[in-house]
């Protein structure tokens, strides 16, 4: 049981931040491990449409509004997608499987965001100073 | 006729993908210059900005060829032809058109979902809805996977209709699915910041 072994963040940026393994599933297949951002200012999860293209995601005809810094409004669509926490150091017993779960697809590069719709099914236990979380 | 001041809900409600591909029609179209009349003419942009058949961008070009033809056919026949205020007729047009380059030139927010594709999601759902009653009626309590304004798949389920879609498409890409007839959502209000400074690549 790793019920509370802690994560470490990632180092890839500086400060580090918060990742975990995830893999998008849905008809068409399954992406390779992709390095995901917990992000608890991400209202939904974002995901970049190449890769819902990639794995035949349904684009659900639902849109959702945001707002950028500079005021301008900017629509973007709804994808049904399915999400699983494929990291290795992901704690037994803490849910890894969202099917079909509803994610923004944005166009360009873009990094894979867990907003607060995933992010509500955790526990999560934040150490800055350590560079590392739990979750449970 | 959507004047300058009208193109941001203009481009809003038609997507800027649809008016570019009016401009490239209207340049490759051969206008009646010797009986013009103007209220056809305007009828002609209007439709040509709803049209969805012409694929792939429209050249900057094309747009000045438009603004010199109209240019040219106001001022040689409406005056003559039409007792109209010919100078405001022909700014309205030639106008309408610049807009449309400058917002061909400097894509700014009305481009929704950011995609520079000639065909984006937008696109997919306006056709939708204007064959929104008589899908309903072809496929009722059906899921439909539309392609390019185009059914490509039926279904019970909407992963069955988009099964049946990829299927007949045979590459990978993600399907606009609804159940025939139903109305496209409201857009969800969202109090996320997107297009956030969320990573910094350089720091001085």
């Amino acid at each position: 049981m790793r019920a509370m072994s802690p994560i470490c963040y990632s180092q890839s940026e500086f400060p580090p931040f918060p990742g975990l393994r995830v893999e998008l599933e849905h008809l068409l297949g399954v992406t390779d491990p992709l390095l995901a951002k917990i992000d608890t200012g991400a209202t939904r999860t974002v995901v970049p449409a190449a890769l819902l293209d990639q794995v035949g995601a349904i684009r659900t005809g639902r849109v959702v509004s945001c707002r950028s810094y500079d005021g301008r409004k900017r629509e973007w669509p709804l994808y049904e997608v399915t999400l699983h926490v494929t990291d290795d150091r992901w704690p037994d017993g803490v849910r890894r499987l969202f099917k079909n779960t509803l994610a923004l697809g944005v166009a360009g590069p873009a990094e894979v965001l867990l907003g607060r719709d995933i992010l509500a099914a955790w526990h999560l236990h934040l150490d800055g100073p350590r560079s590392r979380y739990r979750v449970e | 006729m959507p004047g300058t001041d009208d193109l941001s809900k203009t481009l809003e409600t038609y997507g800027r993908a649809k008016l570019r591909r009016a401009v490239n029609e209207l340049a490759q179209q051969e206008l009646p210059s010797s009986s013009l009349d103007l209220s056809g003419l305007e009828a002609d942009i209007i439709d040509a900005t709803r049209r969805l058949l012409i694929t792939g961008e429209v050249s900057s070009d094309s747009v000045l060829m438009c603004i010199a033809y109209f240019d040219g056919a106001t001022q040689a026949d409406l005056a003559d032809s039409f007792s109209i205020a010919e100078g405001t007729v022909r700014k309205r047009i030639k106008g309408f058109l610049e807009a449309v380059v400058r917002e061909i030139n400097e894509p700014g927010e009305t481009g929704a979902g950011g995609d520079t594709d000639a065909w984006t999601w937008r696109d997919d759902h306006e056709a939708y809805e204007r064959e929104r009653d008589s899908l309903g009626r072809e496929y009722p309590g059906c899921y439909i996977a539309m392609h390019r304004g185009e059914v490509i798949g039926v279904g019970d389920s909407a992963n069955e209709a988009a099964r049946e879609g990829l299927e007949q498409l045979d590459r990978p890409t993600s399907l606009f699915v609804i159940r025939a007839g139903d109305p496209l959502p409201e857009p969800e209000q969202l109090g996320m910041q997107m297009e956030a400074p969320r990573s910094m690549v350089c720091e001085q």
